[in-house]
């Protein structure tokens, strides 16, 4: 054991000199935390809806346009304010996002509904209206076509004979109708981390499979340069050396990916959880990321390949992992891309981040280590061209 | 002029000899315009519903609906469902319980549950399965309204079919004037993430191959040029030149490939081969300053890397600059990016012409200057100190 | 386990010998790189396996050092068996790579103190160790310099001192002075001689002739994977014929001075061709000081001594067809 730590105390030096691993593990990742955040900071979506403003249009003296307008106002659980102002104006306040959207209710709006002519509404938006700007849209038409279905009822009613005297009381029921279809809320649990989040884990995700090459892949360049076969020549088993390599991949894996999370996580404000549980995904992905090192170390010829086939391999596994956005597959190709130890790694995190503890992270982390037991093997079977003599 | 061509050749050889750029030159930057594209221009999957239940009248109504409202709808079973609704993959998953068909074949009062997703797109989901559910109802109310008042319901239907043959509805138009979307009205599919790759990866290109110029540089290679019966100023615009073949080479790769494959449209052809030229002479001269200033190998590929991806994540090269804000992208128009980037933009979506495009050529062509100076300057100085 | 116990039935000193090679033999899919190599080094011989580049040299010591396995044969070291998962035989061992197998990022004490801690020492034991070889190998005033910076021949020595550190029964030299310049290259022999004299065992390996002829007590030719012949420079010499000449050129009493050198042990023969006299001698570089005191003592006043050796170049020529530099 001496001499293992021996052999991983010296490497691990040497990294932290020559900083190739400080700029790859930590700075660069850093930098682009920092980069993406501000991106999608501006283009980010609240947690919750936000207040929603209408900057209305309405005709003087409409019942119609009226009603559409105390509908809105009565919504629950959303809050809608709407300013009646001139047509211009809705527009001008749509467009540059002073009011969520505009909406435009053209003269003889009532009449047309009377008649059954039809008179179309119009919603305007502007910038940033985004997710509120989606609900107003749906309230609207939702509203509107009550008003339409009730045309539609009184009109049905006065050529059945209905008394004229009770077409105003039809329409007042279809528009006010107890609903016959109501929605109960269920629960799912929560496992999304949030944008800051997602970027953070991920980055920490694809950049960990570029930090335990410095480990386990300086095998090869110590072969090309001529120390393996002193350190072979040592009086210790040669399965020191690998193990070595290993605790070095493997240590230098936990440390960046911790400061990675405890740095991204201040300066992002992400909380993701709890301890322990973190703790374990970071765990179970450094352990996957490092044996699959070991599958590389053995097959590239020259350090040279070794490190084209761990840019290649961690790019990879980075974007189909989700590092730089989501990637929304279902089915089949779904649960293939969750066997990715990146992918894991990142929902695992979105698991604590909604409060999952240790229990709940179950999945990702038998993912993690069954990708680390299933590499580890195929690393011993695959032809050694890299670490032996 | 032969000298020159004759170095610059050799750069642009090495650098296609070197069989681990065949996947980041080559394959890489198609995966992620594919990737991008795919998220970019698609149904965005990330808002849809879940519709759990068996089939009936009841569910294809409300598929209908909500479908009728935009929505991305799809059936899965409860627990896909739950799955999906839990890791953000679905906005709400709608179910609907065991024997609900029939409750609502007979008129009776029905519950759904809905379980939204965590978060704004939740909330949001939640209320447009609300308005499809009401909307779904009217039609109920209606019959119901006219039954009260002692219709027989086969009468109440047919009467009520007939209106809706005769009524025009009132409809909700939704007018877009929200710039981004705006911008993007029009544009293929692949045409933002194309342009953000070709401007990502000429620059990490060019900056990744600074390494082969130290490398030159140890082996000695600049200074036997400099012992060849060439100027010292032929061998540099050789280097410079090498590099500028190399930024010209992979973002017309990218440019045909993206065309070939994805069909994307780069406006007039020769503008768009001109902003390449512009901007690849400013990632070659930045690969010539990073090439004369760092002396090791690893350190200069790991900066070059760091570099590219960071000056091309806040230039445009990763996400599309309209959804910057305002600050962010005046601060992103420090980089060389962010500039090409408006020039693409003009000649693909705005119809710009050569005109429109120059403002930014010149920015573009300011900065390659003093690059080309510094790196120029940099790598005499660097090299003579070793001679 | 064949050649396990076959220790019994060696001629020569067995049990003091340092190192034992017995039958070894290595193949690469079909090409043998190693084919029944056998040879012994005694406490303090420096024995110099001489051969062209691709003879087989480099594999033949991975397998001495453990490195690698052999399909077939033995090696002992200081009586024990090595084998790559042997780890105690390899404490007997210091080898010194082709390569310069130390760390740039370190300085030179921390790579001692490195590869020390790996053979087992620590302490008070290891540090006054360090100390010594930084002084034997001249770079105790660089000691905390980073070795990237050091010049090539620093570098060289500083490769040999690790393989010294622990004191070794038996030092292996792969190709020490390839790429290195002639000073180095001198520094690099003279310590290896001043280590062979404090009773050091040497495993040389070189396809240089001079160095060989200058350092190794006995050689072992060797060229494509075998031992082509073994022995003393003479031996080998003897072996195909050939003989050291020395030519005496002068005046005076002739004829005397060619009775009295006949008289010598190591002459085996004298002419006289006109000018010169032209003996014939068994080790020329030892016997020449008495032959000219003879020579002079007969009356004979000299004007020239030239010594004329046949060199190991021509042995290896007859001995493989080809020549040892190509």
């Amino acid at each position: 054991m001496g001499r293992i730590w021996t052999m991983t105390a010296a490497d691990l030096k040497q990294r932290i000199r020559d900083r190739s691993v400080i700029i790859f593990a930590i700075v660069v990742p850093l930098a682009l935390m920092g980069i993406l955040n501000l991106i999608i900071g501006g283009a980010e979506e609240g947690t919750e809806l936000g207040d929603m403003t209408v900057a209305a249009s309405v005709p003087q003296g409409d019942a119609s346009a009226d009603g559409v307008l105390s509908a809105l106002e009565g919504i629950e659980g959303l809050s809608i304010t709407v300013n009646q102002v001139d047509e211009d104006r809705a527009r001008a306040d749509a467009r540059d996002g002073t009011a969520t959207v505009g909406l435009l209710i053209p003269e003889g709006f009532g009449a047309g509904l009377s008649s059954g002519e039809g008179c179309d509404v119009t919603v305007i938006e502007g910038d940033g209206a985004g997710l509120e700007g989606q609900v107003l849209t749906s309230v609207l038409t939702g509203i509107v076509d009550r008003f339409a279905a009730a045309t539609v009822a009184t009109q049905a009613a006065g050529a059945l004979g209905v008394p004229a005297a009770d077409l105003q009381d039809i329409a007042q029921d279809v528009t006010t109708a107890a609903p016959s279809i109501s929605l109960t809320d269920g629960q799912a649990s929560d496992e999304q981390l949030s944008d800051s989040g997602a970027l953070v884990a991920g980055q920490a995700g694809l950049f960990l499979l570029f930090t335990v090459g410095f480990g386990v892949l300086s095998l090869n360049a110590e072969r090309d340069q001529g120390t393996l076969p002193r350190l072979l020549s040592m009086p210790m088993r040669p399965s020191a050396v690998l193990i070595s390599k290993g605790l070095v991949s493997f240590l230098l894996g936990i440390v960046a990916t911790t400061i990675l999370l405890v740095a991204g996580g201040l300066m992002f404000d992400v909380n993701f959880g709890s301890l322990p549980a973190v703790a374990l995904l970071v765990l179970s992905v450094v352990t996957a990321a490092t044996s699959l090192m070991f599958v590389i170390a053995r097959v590239a010829k020259t350090a040279e390949q070794a490190n084209i086939a761990q840019s290649i391999i961690a790019v990879t596994l980075g974007v189909a992992g989700g590092a730089f956005f989501p990637l929304a597959a279902s089915g089949l190709l779904g649960r293939l891309l969750d066997l990715n130890p990146v992918a894991a790694f990142i929902r695992g995190l979105g698991i604590t981040s909604g409060g999952g503890g240790v229990a709940d992270i179950a999945g990702p982390v038998l993912i993690m280590f069954g990708f680390a037991v299933v590499v580890g093997v195929i690393s011993r079977l695959v032809p050694d061209r890299g670490t032996s003599l | 002029m032969r000298p020159v061509a004759a170095v610059a050749w050799a750069e642009l050889l090495r650098f296609l000899r070197d069989r681990s750029n065949i996947f980041f030159v080559f394959v890489f930057p198609m995966l992620l315009v594919f990737v991008l594209g795919s998220t970019f221009g698609g149904a965005g999957t990330q808002g849809g519903v879940r519709v759990v239940g068996e089939s009936g009248a009841l569910r294809d109504a409300l598929v209908a609906q909500l479908e009728s409202q935009d929505l991305s709808v799809r059936m899965a079973d409860e627990d896909e469902a739950l799955e999906q609704v839990s890791r953000g993959r679905a906005a709400a998953g709608l179910i609907l319980p065991d024997g609900v068909e029939e409750a609502y074949a007979r008129g009776d009062r029905i519950e759904l549950e809905i379980v939204p997703t965590s978060g704004a797109a939740g909330l949001a989901m939640r209320q447009q399965v609300a308005t499809a559910v009401e909307t779904l109802q009217l039609d109920r109310a209606a019959l119901g309204a006219l039954t009260q008042r002692g219709i027989e319901a086969p009468a109440a239907e047919a009467a009520l079919d007939a209106a809706r043959g005769r009524v025009t509805p009132s409809r909700v138009t939704v007018r877009d004037v929200d710039d981004v979307a705006q911008a993007f009205s029009g544009v293929g599919q692949f045409e933002v993430g194309a342009t953000s790759q070709l401007l990502l990866f000429v620059f990490l290109t060019s900056l990744a191959g600074s390494s082969t110029l130290i490398q030159a540089r140890r082996e000695g290679v600049i200074a036997r040029s400099f012992s060849a019966p060439v100027r010292s100023g032929q061998v540099l615009l050789g280097q410079t030149t090498g590099r500028f073949a190399i930024a010209m080479f992979q973002g017309l790769y990218i440019m045909i490939a993206t065309t070939l494959i994805f069909d994307v449209d780069w406006g007039d052809p020769l503008l768009a081969v001109l902003i390449l030229a512009c901007f690849g002479a400013v990632a070659a001269g930045a690969a010539m300053l990073l090439g004369s200033l760092v002396d090791n190998e690893a350190a200069a590929s790991g900066i070059g890397v760091g570099l590219g991806l960071v000056l091309a994540g806040l230039g445009g090269g990763m996400a599309p600059l309209e959804i910057f804000s305002d600050t962010l992208r005046t601060v992103a128009h420090i980089t060389p990016h962010a500039w090409a980037y408006d020039a693409f933009a003009d000649i693909q979506r705005r119809g710009g012409g050569m005109i429109d495009i120059l403002p930014q050529l010149g920015v573009l062509l300011a900065m390659a200057a003093v690059v080309l100076a510094a790196g120029t300057w940099s790598l005499r100085r660097s090299v003579e100190r070793s001679l | 386990m064949a050649g396990d116990e076959d220790q019994v039935g060696d001629t020569r000193g067995a049990v003091d010998d340092v190192l034992v090679v017995d039958g070894l033999s290595r193949r690469f899919g079909e090409l043998r790189a190693v084919d029944e190599v056998s040879f012994r080094i005694a406490p303090g011989e420096t024995y110099g396996l001489l051969g062209p580049n691709g003879a087989g040299k480099t594999t033949t010591i991975s397998m001495v050092a453990g490195l690698i396995r052999a399909d077939a044969g033995t090696v002992r070291v200081a009586g024990q068996r090595m084998s790559p998962s042997h780890p105690q035989p390899k404490r007997h061992i210091g080898l010194v790579p082709q390569d310069l197998a130390i760390y740039p990022e370190l300085s030179a004490r921390e790579n001692l103190v490195f590869f020390g801690r790996l053979q087992g020492m620590g302490g008070a034991d290891l540090k006054g160790r360090v100390q010594e070889v930084l002084e034997l190998i001249g770079l105790a005033d660089r000691a905390k310099d980073k070795s990237k910076n050091f010049s090539g021949g620093m570098k060289r020595r500083l490769n040999i001192g690790i393989g010294l550190l622990h004191e070794p029964h038996l030092l292996i030299l792969d190709e020490p002075t390839v790429g290195v310049d002639p000073q180095s290259r001198n520094s690099i022999l003279e310590s290896v001689e001043r280590l062979s004299t404090a009773g050091m065992a040497v495993l040389y390996t070189t396809h240089y002739m001079e160095e060989a002829e200058r350092l190794c007590d006995r050689i072992g030719i060797i060229d494509t994977g075998r031992i082509q012949a073994e022995g003393t420079r003479d031996e080998l010499i003897r072996l195909t014929g050939g003989v050291d000449q020395i030519r005496l050129a002068g005046t005076g009493d002739l004829t005397h001075a060619i009775e009295s050198l006949r008289e010598l042990p190591a002459v085996e023969q004298v002419d006289h061709d006109g000018l010169a006299l032209r003996l014939t001698v068994h080790g020329a570089p030892t016997a020449v000081a008495e032959i000219v005191t003879r020579a002079t003592g007969a009356g004979m006043s000299l004007a020239d001594v030239e010594i004329t050796r046949p060199d190991l170049e021509s042995v290896f020529l007859q001995l493989t067809g080809k020549a040892l530099r190509d």
